[in-house]
């Protein structure tokens, strides 16, 4: 008779030990439970197997510990609970890192996201709108240079608007000297203001940064109102038209309170956190 | 302890804060009762009632640390450290059961201990060659039985020994200590399935160390 191979080693094998150990634990149900339940009902070695796995389970639950009598006693010392007990900011730090406090997590997140997302939209709609004025005023026909030299207001206002649309801006300012490229500012979102010296020099000012915390004499320049009277006075006082777009004391405020609660909340993340650091040390 | 007046007085303390309020819910047990009573006298400062806990549960950390780190000294200093972790931790107490947030810190405190001990390689478990101790035999018992049972329990540690750690301590804590999945999965800050995993493959490797000692198991 020639040899055969021994089929049932060989296929045992390639059976899943995890399997036979997960019904013997009782963790299988379903499917795996009825695989598992036919691998041991067909498979001798994976029958054994759960066998003795369930013996082995068995023993343990049954064994004592090998050392039963605790070599000293554990309960604290003054001097262990003054050691271990925190003092001073440690102690504070134990209370803001405790549970109790762990609300301060998700309020530093809120407050932070609220005060980032309410200085992103205040600044973002203001200096749109600021973007909007200057680059969609109205052109009307320039007066040139007519009657600017002793024009009145409305006259001052036509040639404004004019150099927001291109137009020469130096007709403006009378018989002071021009105005260097005083159109170009017009059309950008946040154009630099112009005041003249005491030779009647143009002279440009900084007006509000990206938040809006500028000097509130800042003014959409060319497309400003000129006062009558000469000398050091500013030129780009804002017209009725686009006075809400200019950063007012109000949007300061505002965008002040922002950064105090992304402040606050960036304050309270820092502090959690420092505080978990002392009290897992 | 349960008849001092300044437990009675806690006892008859006015309304629970909202923490205390959620350990109301395991608050019908006597014992739970009394630990959460102790917890919060603790956490006032008062040493005497945390020494309380430390008595009453001093014995059962150690029973249980002892199998995981079968080394005598370091599972001393393991329940100590425990104890002073626990003492320092107070206000981390969530509610619940103060036996379980107890037996959490100790097992940690285990696992800590044998990663260190990994990193610094000693003898591995001098006490579980240490056969001087062995459980109390029943006078009744028929000596056979206790031989068999004494040999059985040797070859068992023998190869909880060599498994490894996480494998032991799935193992002692389900099938000893009798923890289900979800407490051992909370203790040692694992998922279920990783528990279930470590005990099977626990299960098997015990099997292979005793493949050839398992007739004291059968029958």
């Amino acid at each position: 008779m020639p040899n055969q191979p021994d089929v049932r080693s060989t296929s045992h094998d390639r059976h899943d030990p995890l399997l036979v150990a997960a019904l013997a634990a009782g963790d299988l149900a379903g499917t795996d439970r009825d695989h598992a339940t036919d691998l041991i009902a067909s498979c001798p070695d994976c029958a054994t197997l759960h066998d003795d796995l369930v013996a082995i389970a068995r023993a343990t639950a049954s064994v004592p510990p090998p050392i039963a009598v605790r070599p000293r006693d554990y309960r604290l010392s003054p001097k262990d609970a003054a050691r271990l007990r925190p003092a001073g900011w440690r102690r504070f730090a134990g209370v803001l890192a405790g549970p109790r406090l762990a609300f301060t997590k998700p309020l530093g997140i809120g407050l932070t996201t609220i005060g980032l997302a309410g200085l992103l939209l205040a600044n973002v709609s203001l200096n749109l709108s600021l973007g909007a004025s200057g680059a969609a005023a109205p052109a009307p026909p320039a007066p040139a240079a007519a009657g600017a030299s002793n024009g009145t207001i409305q006259d001052l206002e036509g040639a404004g608007r004019a150099s927001g649309s291109g137009g020469d801006a130096a007709s403006v300012y009378g018989s002071a000297a021009a105005v260097p490229a005083a159109s170009a500012p017009a059309a950008s979102a946040v154009p630099p203001a112009y005041t003249t010296d005491s030779n009647g020099s143009p002279v440009p000012t900084t007006i509000g940064n990206g938040l809006g915390l500028g000097p509130l004499t800042a003014s959409p320049g060319p497309k400003g109102r000129v006062p009558a009277t000469g000398g050091s006075e500013a030129v780009g006082v804002p017209s009725d038209q686009n006075f809400e777009s200019v950063p007012t004391p109000a949007a300061d405020l505002r965008n002040l309170v922002f950064i105090a609660v992304v402040l606050v909340g960036l304050a309270l993340l820092v502090l959690r956190r420092v505080a978990r650091r002392v009290s897992a040390a | 302890m349960l008849d001092s007046p300044r437990l009675s007085i806690a006892v008859r303390r006015g309304p629970l804060a909202v923490e205390d309020l959620r350990s109301t819910t395991v608050a019908d047990d006597p014992v739970q009762r009394r630990d959460l009573i102790l917890l919060e006298r603790a956490r006032g400062g008062d040493l005497d009632a945390f020494n309380d806990l430390v008595v009453s549960y001093q014995d059962l950390l150690f029973s249980l640390i002892v199998r995981m780190v079968p080394d005598r000294d370091q599972a001393s200093d393991c329940v100590q450290e425990a104890f002073f972790s626990a003492y320092k931790n107070l206000s981390g107490f969530r509610g619940g059961s103060v036996k379980s947030w107890l037996n959490r810190i100790a097992v940690n405190a285990a696992m800590d201990l044998q990663r260190a001990r990994k990193r610094r390689p000693v003898q591995p478990y001098p006490e579980l060659e240490d056969e001087s101790w062995q459980p109390p035999a029943n006078e009744d018992a028929d000596p056979v039985t206790t031989a068999l049972m004494t040999e059985r329990h040797g070859a068992i540690n023998d190869a909880l020994a060599t498994i490894t750690d996480d494998q032991r301590a799935a193992i002692v804590l389900f099938d000893i200590e009798g923890y289900d999945y979800a407490e051992i999965a909370e203790m040692t800050g694992v998922s279920l399935g990783t528990v279930k995993s470590r005990i099977h493959r626990g299960r098997l490797a015990l099997r292979e160390r005793l493949s050839d000692r398992m007739e004291l198991f059968r029958g």
